[in-house]
């Protein structure tokens, strides 16, 4: 059996299109599993379709799985699956020990109720018993923050308190498998860091979470791997952070295709190339850390111009901007007459950590600094680092121990 | 509800847990969850009762209201002519009282039962939860409304003066047991297949208004009528006039009648728990 807690095997789940054969199909197959006879749930009927297909995979005990997707590529339907809440009409899944999920906290929740009551109700829910209730009941109430509020019917909550409330009411009830779907979104700041360390403890205690977020820099931070559905099949699965990079790889170029140029019309500059290259004038895109990496960009001017100056920008895969320089910045001048020319930039011996990076560049009025040419995430460089750190580069250091 | 340590396997036939084998395997799973459901369904039970009655001005009033607007009415038709009731040797207020109370249970609990999956809607599609424990919380509405009922039953013996002896009031409360099991039991399907199509529930709140007209509830039915000779085979009669008879006069002439009822009752009870049981992994997609 190996290690795995959770084993799936070849699952798919079909949903139907529209609302009426979806009755009527209810219907046939309420019928059908009374009479016990077989429901053949691996075809499609007319306007059905597969909502997740052949998905296979295993997550150990005390791993992190992220699980990241477009709208609406299976994500939420796959944890429904983990949940048992939904079957899956294809495949298996085998789990060993108590799911816990906090698919939208606060499911349950009467609005009537006050906060006290509703503790109790979703707790037994979610399959505690009122003993173990009464002894976590002043930490679920101190964890979700709620305070005065308690004893107030929950449809006074504002949004934030009953987030909290829910999530605090699911992680105490304790189970070994944890699935959470994009709730943490909702909650501040504060409210978030709790979270985190609320996972962490989980994962210390080696449970096995699974965790469906857009948000991919917290997959970074605590995911050990990653699924990357898209339309309902597994396009990649692995290393977290490998597989986050390569999903905003695919998000940007479909995005990027279409607008990533805002051009002046009447601006008289031309971007011809652009391309990246080593210290010994070689064109690639991968590097290593530590190696120097120029970006060239080739340009036109169709007429003399007013000083004007040219501005690139790097980025990490999650839009973090970690550095932008500017001709004007360092007083380098650029030729204002009709012509072609070449502008390169040397960033050597680079520290960025491994993961994908993006430039921006433009060219900008000297004085209005309006644009005159940009084009965003126009090139893109993959960076591998011999180490794993928390960051995004390492920074120039000097130890000193005494 | 699953003890650590468990392994489970979810596949297209429902969830299989491969610890368990052997005869009369689904029955003991039934049982297993109905016992580990016990905390939850007392839970939810409160949280609807609760629910229920705090944001209405009369509150648990409308629960007396209900009944004795309903005798009201009838007694008044029997008194103006309007409606011909045989008489039924003892005070007809009191005979369509007690007859409405125990036929409530019924009424009240198949409509709660039914509502439960939908009501639950939102929570089924987010939490794992053993349905059942919606439904049978659900049932609990009726018992509510019966206990309150009962108050009103008291007050009319003592203002009628008559005192049913403390057996025949214990033997009276025996013989409603299969009237619950009935009500739970098709309250089982009842709920799956208002899930799938809401149609259901229209049909049900015609279904229990006819069954009230057609079965001896407000009135007796005997003689040679159509309706009295179906009522023959309708276990409903039975599970409604005995527990009447047994209460307001200690005696009834219908006991096969009613042990075949029961029969019948214990089997629809049975039944409905199992296809619940068997159907329950399958149908939140549905609502």
């Amino acid at each position: 059996m190996g290690d795995a807690v959770i084993r799936i095997e070849g699952v798919a789940k079909k949903y139907c299109r529209t609302l009426k054969h979806s009755m009527l199909y209810g219907v046939s197959d309420l019928a059908r599993s009374f009479l016990g006879i077989d429901q053949s749930s691996h075809l499609l009927r007319q306007e059905e379709f597969w909502a997740v297909n052949h998905i296979s995979f295993e997550v150990k005990r005390g791993e992190t799985l992220g699980i990241i997707g477009a709208n609406g590529s299976g994500k939420s339907t796959l944890l429904k699956m983990l949940n048992g809440i939904f079957m899956p009409d294809k495949g298996r899944i085998e789990i060993e020990g108590r799911v816990g999920a906090l698919i939208e906290v606060g499911a349950g929740f009467h609005p009537m109720l006050t906060g006290r009551e509703n503790i109790y109700i979703n707790g037994s829910i979610y399959g505690m018993s009122k003993r173990e209730i009464d002894s976590k009941f002043d930490n679920i109430v101190e964890f979700a923050g709620i305070g005065d509020f308690l004893d107030s019917p929950v449809k006074h909550y504002s949004s934030g308190m009953f987030v909290r409330l829910g999530f605090s009411v699911a992680v105490h009830s304790e189970p070994d498998i944890l699935l959470v779907d994009e709730v943490l979104a909702v909650g501040d700041e504060n409210f978030k860091i709790k979270c985190y360390e609320q996972i962490n403890k989980f994962q210390q205690s080696g449970k096995t979470i699974f965790y469906v977020t857009h948000d991919l820099t917290s997959v970074k931070k605590i995911c050990t791997q990653c699924l990357w559905l898209k339309a309902g099949t597994v396009e990649m699965f692995g290393n977290s952070a490998e597989v986050v990079d390569r999903y905003i790889d695919y998000m940007k170029s479909n995005l990027t295709k279409k607008t990533n140029q805002i051009t002046n019309s009447t601006t008289p500059i031309e971007i011809t190339k652009i391309w990246t290259e080593d210290a010994h004038g070689n064109e690639k895109v991968e590097f290593e850390f530590g190696e120097t990496v120029t970006v060239r960009i080739k340009y036109q001017l169709l007429s003399a111009l007013e000083p004007f100056i040219f501005g690139i920008a790097i980025y990490t895969a999650d839009n973090i901007c970690i550095s932008a320089l500017h001709t004007g910045l360092d007083g380098i001048e650029l030729k204002q007459n009709e012509g072609n020319y070449e502008v390169s930039i040397d960033y050597p011996s680079i520290k960025l950590l491994s993961g994908t990076y993006w430039f921006d560049i433009g060219f900008f009025e000297k004085l209005a600094l309006g644009p005159l040419q940009f084009m965003s995430r126009v090139v893109k460089i993959y960076i591998r680092s011999p180490f794993v750190a928390d960051g995004i580069l390492v920074l120039e250091h000097i130890w000193k121990s005494s | 509800m699953q003890d650590l340590n468990t392994k489970i396997y979810y596949t297209s036939s429902g969830p299989v847990n491969p610890n368990q084998s052997g005869l009369f395997r689904t029955t003991r799973q039934m049982f297993v969850e109905l016992v580990l459901s016990r905390e939850l369904i007392w839970i939810l039970f409160l949280r609807d009762f609760k629910a229920r009655y705090r944001q209405s001005l009369l509150g648990i009033l409308w629960v007396f209201l209900m009944p004795v607007l309903t005798v009201g009415m009838f007694v008044g038709m029997s008194r103006t002519g309007v409606l011909n009731i045989q008489r039924v040797g003892i005070p007809y207020p009191l005979y369509a009282l007690v007859g409405l109370t125990v036929w409530s249970i019924f009424s009240v609990g198949l409509t709660a039962c039914a509502n439960a999956l939908v009501n639950a809607g939102g929570m089924i599609v987010k939490i794992n939860f053993p349905k059942v424990s919606l439904i049978v919380a659900a049932f609990g509405q009726a018992l509510v409304e019966f206990c309150i009922r009962l108050i009103i039953i008291a007050s009319a013996c003592i203002y009628y003066g008559i005192f049913p002896s403390f057996t025949s009031l214990c033997l009276f409360l025996v013989c409603l047991l299969p009237t619950c099991l009935i009500t739970i039991g098709l309250g089982f399907l009842l709920s799956l297949m208002a899930g799938v199509a809401r149609d259901t529930l229209n049909v049900l709140a015609i279904v229990l208004l006819a069954g009230m007209l057609l079965t001896p509830v407000l009135y007796p039915l005997e003689g040679s009528s159509l309706i009295a000779v179906a009522n023959g085979w309708n276990p409903l009669n039975y599970l409604v006039t005995v527990p009447r008879d047994v209460l307001l006069m200690n005696y009834s002439l219908h006991g096969i009648g009613f042990i075949w009822s029961s029969i019948v009752a214990l089997i629809i009870f049975y039944v409905g728990w199992r296809l619940f049981y068997l159907a329950q992994s399958k149908i939140a997609e549905r609502i």
